[in-house]
């Protein structure tokens, strides 16, 4: 675990380093577009991690296996932390290009009413004592939560939408330069797998804080 | 099933009716939350005032069905019928549909006279056949926050501070019908207002139809987790 | 652009560092002081039982 830390740190401010250093400026946005490689993978980090809560709401519900609602703790954890991210840098990315620290888009509102939600996830975990019922409602919320993103993403993009149209994926082929695109997906990997491996680490220490609970009858969290 | 449902029904419907306050305090709540609006946004200028009127029935609609919901399980709570009822091997599909359904009533109660008071309010002329789809939206709107509401009554049911939790998941959640509800609503009001409102609002609707579809999907899949007893 | 962009990436950048380098600093600090309650207690309950 603390080898995969070391490593991931590495990796993770190497990607800084190419992103604020080596890269080339972009031909439409300039310097100021080297958020990107910041915010981008932290958004979809955000995103990847109310997938996995979903995932881990699935199997605790399935098997009553209390360490699958340990995990979602983690990962409600550490996607709020990528959430505030991916909202700060999004906003300091705003001021430059759009002239404003905040607009109604699509993806920007879905990130923030995921904040909240992944927060409220927090509190209600906080606000239940442990046990089945506990699992049940926050494996549930969990699932919720995550069927409901896409649309909230959905009817906030019919809504209104500023951002820019989605430049990685698109039929036709990339319109970003290879060595743009590839330090991009090291990112968004790294990011991503930074995010996972916080998840653990705030796992293992929910499983051990428990134990101490279930041993001495005081709360360590 | 069926005979279960309509025991149930009936009992919180009953309920319901025994504590007068509890029926009509939403509906009060509404009322001051539309005179709270015109107090704190002033008279609309008249091109804004069907989407003022929009704007107000759906805000008051879903405050007011917010302090409805969060006590949604409150007279079973208190004469431990709760307890009883989900030891009983009644289907808890059963309770999660008698709930919805009196939250549906509970919603009309409230949506209509909101509806005609905003209106006068607004000074506003709804042509009837605009005023039947616009309630047709609003019956949407309700269907969908009941699932919600309903499903999240039972998730904070043992939880403490469940009165600021029970908001708090209950508004953001609710996103999509809202905004379903709102522009949906100003393309039907006022369609000279919005370019092509008729396709708009068929739009609305179909996302207000698929919120509902995962709000009671997953409200009668989770819902006999959520309040089986430890 | 008018603006010059330099500040902004820096800041971004500053933000991801302290979020994702504080928050990892802390559950860290945070594992490693439960860890060594646990085998602080677990070895009083072994000294328990052996000194019983």
């Amino acid at each position: 675990m603390k080898l995969a830390g070391i490593a991931l740190w590495t990796g993770l401010l190497a990607v800084w380093a190419a992103a604020i250093a080596f890269v080339p400026a972009d031909a439409a946005q300039g310097e100021v577009y080297r958020i990107i490689y910041l915010h981008v993978p932290s958004a979809i980090s955000a995103f990847a991690s109310c997938f996995l809560l979903a995932v881990a709401g699935v199997f605790a519900l399935w098997t009553r296996n209390q360490n699958y609602l340990t995990w979602q703790r983690g990962l409600a954890e550490a996607g709020l932390l990528m959430t505030a991210l991916a909202l700060l840098t999004g906003s300091i990315w705003g001021k430059p290009t759009w002239g404003t620290w905040w607009t109604w888009d699509a993806r920007l509102t879905t990130t923030f009413l995921l904040a909240i939600l992944l927060a409220a996830w927090l509190m209600l975990h906080g606000a239940l004592p442990s046990g089945r019922q506990r699992l049940a409602v926050c494996s549930g919320l969990s699932i919720f939560v995550f069927a409901d993103v896409p649309i909230i993403y959905k009817s906030v993009t019919w809504w209104r939408t500023l951002h820019q149209p989605p430049t990685i994926i698109r039929s036709g082929g990339s319109t970003m330069a290879p060595e743009m695109l590839a330090l991009l997906v090291s990112g968004i990997v790294i990011t991503a797998a930074m995010t996972v491996w916080l998840a653990w680490v705030r796992t293992d220490s929910l499983k051990m804080a428990e134990k101490l609970e279930n041993q001495t009858g005081a709360a360590f969290e | 099933m069926m005979n279960n449902f309509l025991l149930i029904f009936r009992q919180t419907l009953r309920a319901e009716f025994a504590d007068r306050e509890r029926l009509l305090s939403p509906l009060l709540f509404a009322l001051v939350i539309l005179v709270m609006l015109a107090f704190t946004f002033g008279e609309p200028p008249a091109e804004n005032r069907p989407a003022a009127f929009v704007a107000q029935v759906f805000l008051s609609l879903v405050l007011a069905t917010q302090t409805a919901l969060a006590r949604a399980f409150d007279p079973e709570q208190q004469d431990r019928a709760f307890d009883l009822l989900r030891a009983s091997p009644v289907d808890p599909a059963a309770i999660f549909m008698a709930k919805l359904l009196v939250v549906l009533l509970q919603g009309v109660s409230i949506l209509v006279p909101a509806t005609v008071v905003s209106a006068l309010f607004c000074g506003l002329e709804v042509p009837g056949a605009a005023l039947v789809k616009f309630s047709g939206l609003s019956l949407l709107t309700i269907t969908g926050l009941g699932s919600l509401g309903v499903t999240l009554a039972a998730m904070t049911l043992k939880a403490h501070a469940r009165t600021v939790l029970f908001p708090l998941l209950y508004f953001p959640l609710a996103t999509p019908l809202l905004l379903a509800g709102t522009q949906g609503g100003i393309a039907i009001i006022s369609p000279e207002s919005v370019p092509v409102a008729g396709a708009m609002a068929g739009s609305w609707v179909v996302v207000s139809l698929a919120a509902n579809t995962i709000f009671l999907t997953l409200g009668i899949l989770l819902f006999g987790e959520l309040v089986k007893s430890d | 652009m008018n603006t010059d962009p330099w500040p902004f990436v820096f800041a971004a950048y500053a933000c991801g560092f302290a979020l994702i380098g504080g928050y990892t600093w802390w559950a860290v600090r945070e594992k490693r002081r439960l860890q060594k309650m646990l085998d602080t207690l677990l070895d009083t309950i072994k000294a328990e039982v052996t000194g019983s």
